[in-house]
């Protein structure tokens, strides 16, 4: 085992800002969050024929007591739970270690104001958030957290790791600009390596092939499953909206994974009578949306929630905190150790469509066999504000949809609640110039 | 014989036109004020006592705007966007001749939009202004105030500059700012005001590109009848813009269509029914 540690955070100059909350703000904070994430469900509930399974999730999210009882077992019994951002850090090689990932959440207003005291003011609202939750725990489960590792994928996402640093042991994980090279992939599968050997000096126990193994074909099943409930949308008959996907997927950032995929499991079954039931939950004739663009990050469901009272419903996505997230599954032929690095690199590297690699035409591939097999009506690109790289991708995108005429809409907004009027207009407005082209 | 109204209530002003057996008969326009049910109400009803009739006349009511949902009678809503575009297809065969209207801006109170039309008068694209007002009526009602001058005065003073100021500010707050630096330093009023137009009209246009503007642009709203705007705006675009008889109703108007066309499939539903 290599003895080298590597930190990138030697913080010989300390950090010394601080968010200044007290325990009662802090309490009003975590009350907010489960509010919000109350009125979001009571939304999500108006619906008819929305299945019973959902019901599991929804408790999952607004008491998390067992998950924490077990994580606390876990711990006392020398395990570590890590933390992560993105959809890019190897989930199999963490479980093969005898740890646990949380994905964390960065979807929550109120956390913005807070952690704006040690932030610069113009950086997106999820990397703000992102901090804001990590600082005033509003979930219960971070404060769990040993190690944060955090993805340098978009400028936020470094510069928060050094400022995290200061609070919590932070690993980064080196990314490539471009994909498309071969010294790209070599340095990728280099830092897929050295996470191995991190995870190894934690634990202090080599990760052993076979135990990888279980674990990369574990997570096999996962993608098998999430892409059974996505293909549910395929057809004519909608059975579960954008909003429960979205809401299901994020469930699983922090859940038993075990757990949830028998959950999962249940709630296909259920959806898959529903179709032969015919108990749909919108009309065929519902324009069909595929959203595109920054994540939308429980409680932050706002844009989802506008779309789907307007009368349209979403079928796909391509997010990072959705669609893309355990979309896509290690490809393996042989099962050496070399060979199981190499492809969880490759899994992690070559099918993301985050925007902050240097060109975006394989999210344009993604997006267009997207509509083409969703069979969509419109695309809807939601900018989170100042979230450059979405941007910057949105003016070539829209030219080539223009050539090809489909329909497309920018969506610019932040976590508040205060456009949400302006939004409405723009989105009936679409959902009617899509209903006049039928 | 059908009596139905399109009911638009803006930021600044609701407007009602009332068509009967899909002929435009009474318009009117009043402020919305802080209630804008109200607004609507009077409205309403004042223009349908231009054609001698009453509430219980109107077979349809379709509302839109920035208040639609405000108001408390009405069968639907449609968003001004798609009222917008109705009405525009509507005056522009009627007073253009039948000439294809193929982009429309409109600068209202608080919005300042472009749509874009195909050859059949349908939406493909549309864009709208961010959450701030700067580009909208609202920006020249504040600066107004900060100039001392009545908004009359403004295109009169517009028109006789021969040396626009360039104004850098987007934010409405910020550019009130600007211009209280430009009194100060003694630069006179109408190359401020012009200046001022100038920005508006050079917002506007990128707007109206980013949507991929293309004649024959239509220009209504408000805004449409400011003549100084109207000037600035052809010379970003480098082409005319064709403002209507009409240009505040417009929408009003869209909407008005679209209910006389709901009814039309609502009495021929009736009719299959029996």
């Amino acid at each position: 085992m290599s003895e080298k540690k590597e930190p990138v955070f030697e913080n010989r100059y300390p950090f010394e800002a601080k968010i200044q909350v007290n325990e009662e703000k802090i309490r009003e904070i975590r009350e907010n969050y489960i509010k919000i994430s109350k009125i979001n469900l009571e939304k999500m509930r108006r619906g008819k024929n929305r299945a019973a399974n959902m019901a599991y999730f929804e408790n999952a999210l607004l008491d998390k007591t067992e998950r924490i009882k077990e994580l606390k077992e876990f711990k006392a019994k020398g395990g570590k739970v890590i933390g992560i951002f993105c959809v890019h850090v190897p989930e199999e090689l963490i479980y093969a270690a005898g740890c646990v990932p949380i994905r964390m959440s960065c979807g929550f207003y109120d956390t913005i104001a807070p952690a704006e005291e040690i932030l610069p003011k113009n950086i997106c609202p999820l990397i703000k958030s992102s901090i804001g939750f990590n600082f005033l725990k509003v979930n219960p489960l971070f404060e769990l957290c040993d190690i944060i590792i955090i993805p340098t994928s978009c400028d936020g996402k470094k510069k928060m790791a050094e400022i995290l640093s200061n609070y919590q042991e932070v690993w980064t994980l080196e990314m490539p600009n471009d994909r498309d090279n071969e010294v790209s992939r070599e340095f990728w599968v280099k830092q897929v390596r050295l996470l191995k050997e991190r995870l190894e000096n934690l634990t202090g126990s080599k990760i052993e092939k076979k135990v990888l193994k279980k674990y990369i074909l574990k997570l096999h099943e996962r993608t098998a499953l999430v892409r059974e409930l996505f293909d549910l949308r395929v057809g004519q008959k909608i059975v579960v909206d954008g909003r429960d996907v979205y809401f299901v997927l994020q469930t699983a950032f922090f859940d038993n994974p075990i757990r949830w995929m028998e959950k999962v499991r249940l709630l296909i079954n259920e959806l898959k009578k529903n179709i032969q039931n015919n108990k749909v939950i919108v009309k065929e004739s519902t324009p069909r949306i595929i959203m595109t663009g920054s994540p939308l990050i429980w409680p932050n469901m706002k844009l989802l929630h506008i779309i789907e009272e307007s009368g349209a419903v979403v079928v796909a996505d391509d997010s990072c905190a959705c669609g893309q997230y355990f979309y896509n599954p290690a490809e393996l032929e042989e099962w050496s150790m070399k060979s199981m690095l190499e492809a969880l690199s490759d899994k992690y590297l070559l099918p993301v469509v985050c925007p902050v690699f240097a060109h975006c035409d394989d999210r344009i591939d993604r997006l267009l066999e997207l509509i083409e097999k969703y069979k969509a009506d419109g695309v809807i690109y939601h900018i989170l504000r100042l979230c450059q790289v979405f941007d910057f991708e949105y003016i070539k995108i829209s030219k080539l949809f223009e050539k090809k005429s489909i329909p497309l809409i920018k969506i610019e907004t932040e976590y508040s609640e205060e456009d949400a009027g302006q939004i409405k207009t723009r989105i009936e407005a679409f959902i009617e110039m899509l209903e006049a082209r039928r | 014989m059908s009596i139905v109204a399109g009911v638009d209530i803006g930021s600044t002003t609701a407007k009602v036109v009332i068509l009967k057996d899909g002929n435009p008969v009474a318009s009117s326009i009043t402020y919305t004020g802080a209630d804008c049910s109200a607004a609507a109400e009077s409205v309403l009803n004042e223009a349908l006592q231009k054609i001698g009739a009453d509430r219980k006349d109107l077979d349809y009511t379709v509302s839109t705007g920035y208040g639609r949902r405000a108001i408390n009678f009405g069968d639907e809503t449609i968003t001004e966007i798609s009222a917008n575009a109705k009405g525009a297809v509507f005056v522009g065969n009627e007073e253009k001749g039948g000439e294809k209207i193929r982009s429309i801006i409109d600068i209202g109170g608080q919005d300042t939009k472009a749509i874009i039309l195909d050859d059949s008068g349908r939406i493909t694209s549309f864009a709208m202004n961010d959450k701030c007002a700067a580009g909208t009526g609202r920006f020249l009602d504040v600066i107004a105030r900060a100039l001392q001058e009545p908004m009359e005065n403004f295109v009169a003073l517009a028109l006789s500059s021969e040396n626009p100021v360039t104004i850098n500010s987007t934010c409405t707050v910020f550019a009130e700012s600007e211009v209280i630096s430009l009194i100060a330093k003694k630069v006179p009023k109408k190359d401020i005001i012009a200046g001022l137009h100038k920005s508006i009209a050079r917002r506007v246009t990128e707007l109206a590109k980013t949507a991929g503007i293309k004649p024959v642009v239509f220009f209504d709203g408000g805004g449409a009848k400011n003549t100084a705007l109207k000037q600035w705006i052809e010379k970003e675009l480098g082409y005319e813009v064709y403002v209507p008889k009409h240009p505040q109703t417009i929408v009003a108007l869209g909407a008005s269509i679209f209910a006389y066309e709901k009814l039309q499939k609502k009495n021929q539903n009736n009719k299959n029914f029996k």
